[in-house]
């Protein structure tokens, strides 16, 4: 068995980059650091890291399934690292992203295809540039407090697939609540619809974008982003993911005057 | 060099225009997926290796920041 190390520091990755790196040899990888969400698995201990040879694996272990990161110096050193971890773990629920220009992406792609991983899903950046002039402005559309995460988790993980869109934790949502980032439609003291975002000065990202099919065809996604877009003046670029193949998203997007990128996330899972 | 790093930013996010920018990373014109594409793409025009050790963000924050790296890294 290999030695699985838990993560307990974030200089822990970066010493990992740093030996990756200089090998000299290159540097392919899937982790991007998200210092909020990573620090949380982190601090929960949910992050392990494993040597395969010259590639560095980090495993953040959920409560349903895994998740699999890598920090290579080249294509074949991580396809012999990916091959000894799956025999030792050939058992386990495991999902990896895979981010990059789709061409990029064939090659890694195929790497763990061959160990039996299979594309679930995939999904395309969207963006939009320059100012967008809010519309519809409605005074339903609130800022959610704490009390709101326990009504929206549920109705994540009803109606997104975890697998594929990267549910947030509870820590997260709180998170965004004290940073004004979720947007609620409330009626009746029922939640109709949110919005996530998070937003630095020239970029807001939005994360999750629902209405309730009780509450469907009231144009309260329009008063949703609207609001998200009154929140963000200052923003120079609008963006977020969408699965490829969610024809009416992306069509509703494009009437927002969003445009799809070339960067794609590949969904791969195993045993699920 | 100046140049040469303003046309590698543009041509990672080249809505942006990063010469009158102080930092990139606060006003969310770079993420950590760019930066890493940043590496890569900097190792490669210049033929060298960035250090690992250095790959933070407040190391790609500006074109300054980014001058000090690849001086240390022996390109003037």
């Amino acid at each position: 068995m290999k030695n699985y190390k838990i993560i307990k520091d974030f200089t822990e990755i970066q010493e990992v980059f740093h030996q990756v790196k200089n090998l000299k040899r290159g540097l392919i990888t899937n982790f991007f650091l998200e210092p909020f969400k990573h620090g949380v698995w982190i601090d929960q201990h949910k992050l392990k890291l494993v040597w395969v040879e010259d590639t560095a694996l980090l495993i953040y272990y959920g409560d349903d399934f895994n998740r699999l990161f890598y920090i290579s110096p080249d294509l074949m050193s991580l396809g012999r690292a990916i091959d000894e971890f799956m025999h030792e773990n050939n058992a386990e629920k495991i999902v990896i992203d895979l981010v990059g220009l789709e061409s990029s992406l064939q090659e890694v792609s195929a790497i763990f295809n061959k160990e039996g991983f299979i594309r679930r899903s995939s999904l395309v950046r969207m963006s939009s540039l320059g100012f967008v002039q809010p519309t519809l402005i409605d005074s339903s559309v609130v800022c959610a407090d704490k009390t709101h995460v326990t009504i929206i988790e549920p109705l994540l993980h009803t109606y997104f697939d975890k697998f594929v869109e990267q549910l947030p934790m509870k820590e997260e949502l709180n998170h965004w609540v004290e940073n004004k980032q979720i947007l609620i439609y409330q009626n009746d003291n029922r939640i109709g619809g949110f919005l996530i975002f998070q937003n630095m000065v020239n970029t807001a990202y939005l994360r999750y974008w629902f209405v309730h099919p009780d509450f469907r065809n009231q144009k309260i996604g329009s008063k949703l982003i609207n609001k998200f877009f009154q929140e963000n003046t200052e923003a120079k670029r609008f963006l977020f993911w969408v699965i490829e193949s969610n024809d009416n998203a992306i069509k509703r997007y494009l009437h927002y005057g969003f445009k799809p990128e070339k960067l794609k996330n590949i969904v791969l899972t195993i045993n699920i | 060099m100046k140049d040469k790093i303003i046309k590698i930013l543009s041509e990672i996010r080249p809505e942006f225009d990063f010469n009158d920018t102080q930092d990139f990373i606060e006003q969310g014109m770079l993420d950590s997926f760019d930066i890493v594409t940043l590496v890569a793409t900097i190792d490669e025009e210049y033929n060298i290796s960035i250090d690992g050790l250095d790959i933070l963000p407040e190391n790609f924050k500006s074109v300054d920041a980014i001058t000090k790296i690849l001086s240390k890294n022996g390109v003037s």
